[in-house]
């Protein structure tokens, strides 16, 4: 406390060309004061001062580590720590302006009536992201039979035809297919094969079975899937849109393009 | 002969069904998320802002269940349901923060507690995102959709028959 006065003391004598020549503990009195009879007769201030004129740095150092002694083990080091060379208020904070106020508080009443999250508070708050500790094929296994059991039941009873599942498909979820990239542009992606556990607009994100997470865009690559022995062929490029958006989305038959 | 008839009448029921794959989809993303909320790991974290040479030796074992992505799954099932206008059953309905889309379990990822203000309400509070969603908790009460003078003919009705894949 003390510190940052005397601080403020030398700063101010920067400014305005000092009263008196001695630097003081507390700022200097406001001329009208001065002035006044009231400051003449006061020999508290000049007792200080007297006091305190030669070494005020000391003082405050004394002071303090006299006040901490009886409960810390290293008053010098806690002195060094928490208040040489640093600022402190003298006052409390200053209280937020009433339109500030306001404004929390109407953010907190939309937390707590649910007002749905901007997609910046989504962000800030990493509400869709995966731990890494998270990233390990044990824990999904059970996601993909339970895709598995999903599939199962679209596809319905044994013994029906793959062209009934197919139109299905475009329209059917693929969080906790084991897909693997057969084809894609980029030579590196070919052969990664992992669960899926989350599609976006443009990537599938992979976890592959060594624990490692991979995201992979549906753009120039060819994905596939088995059920039931047969194999099928997901074309990245032709399903480039959101896992939601699928769900109404009309597919045209397109003519297969040869990756490369 | 009537055995068959009868199976090709459920069939047909079973195929009047509109947006079969969508619901069968919903369901399958609501079960996926309700899985991936309760599968739990263990994350451990150093705490590096205090310097204490205490805190630095001690590593602090959390377990977290992975929710992110239960979120993810229950915000698709929501958007499909936007989408398409597909009616979600009240009780899965009730189950899904408004705020944040994590599945709430009680104790786990929500904290329910009974109130007594002007009449007993339920408050369950999602430890997410802290949304607080408000139920009565009266005796007699009944959603709309429950009360039986809402329901059309009650055992024919085709809501009902979604809800009950919903759930």
């Amino acid at each position: 406390m003390a510190e940052s006065s005397s601080k403020k003391d030398t700063t101010e004598s920067k400014q305005q060309p000092p009263l008196e020549t001695e630097s003081f503990l507390y700022s200097p009195l406001p001329n009208y004061i001065k002035k006044s009879d009231i400051h003449k007769d006061n020999d508290i201030h000049q007792a200080t001062s007297s006091l305190l004129s030669s070494n005020n740095k000391d003082f405050i150092k004394t002071f303090v580590t006299d006040a901490v002694a009886s409960r810390a083990k290293d008053p010098e080091q806690i002195y060094s720590e928490k208040i040489k060379d640093k600022s402190l208020l003298l006052d409390n904070p200053p209280k937020a302006s009433r339109e500030t106020r306001e404004k929390r508080k109407l953010k907190r009443r939309a937390i707590i009536k649910g007002k749905s999250m901007t997609a910046k508070e989504k962000r800030q708050l990493k509400i869709y992201e995966l731990p890494k500790e998270a990233c390990k094929y044990e824990y999904f296994e059970q996601l993909n039979a339970l895709w598995m059991g999903y599939m199962e039941e679209l596809w319905g009873p044994p013994g029906s035809k793959e062209s009934t599942l197919a139109p299905k498909l475009l329209k059917a979820d693929f969080h906790g297919a084991i897909l693997t990239v057969t084809k894609s542009k980029c030579p590196s992606y070919i052969g990664i094969s992992g669960i899926c556990i989350q599609e976006t607009e443009n990537t599938f994100k992979l976890i592959t079975r060594k624990n490692i997470c991979k995201r992979i865009p549906k753009a120039k690559s060819i994905f596939t899937f088995e059920l039931r022995g047969a194999q099928f062929l997901i074309h990245g490029d032709q399903f480039a849109y959101r896992a939601s958006a699928r769900a109404n989305k009309k597919f045209k038959g397109k003519p297969t393009v040869d990756i490369k | 002969m009537s055995k068959k008839g009868q199976g090709k009448k459920i069939q047909q029921q079973r195929e009047h069904v509109e947006n079969r794959e969508l619901y069968q989809r919903m369901n399958f993303l609501y079960q996926a998320a309700a899985l991936m909320t309760t599968t739990t790991f263990v994350q451990e974290s150093t705490d590096h802002n205090t310097k204490d040479e205490k805190s630095t030796a001690k590593r602090n074992k959390s377990y977290q269940n992975i929710g992110s992505l239960g979120r993810f799954y229950l915000n698709t099932m929501r958007n499909i349901g936007k989408k398409q206008v597909l009616r979600i059953e009240p009780s899965v309905k009730r189950n899904i923060c408004k705020r944040c889309d994590s599945l709430l379990v009680p104790g786990f990822t929500s904290r329910a507690r009974v109130k007594s203000r002007r009449q007993k309400q339920l408050e369950i509070e999602c430890s997410e995102c802290k949304a607080i969603k408000i139920f009565p908790a009266r005796k007699d009460y009944q959603l709309f959709s429950e009360k039986p003078e809402n329901i059309v003919g009650a055992s024919t009705n085709e809501s009902s028959g979604e809800s009950q894949r919903m759930t």
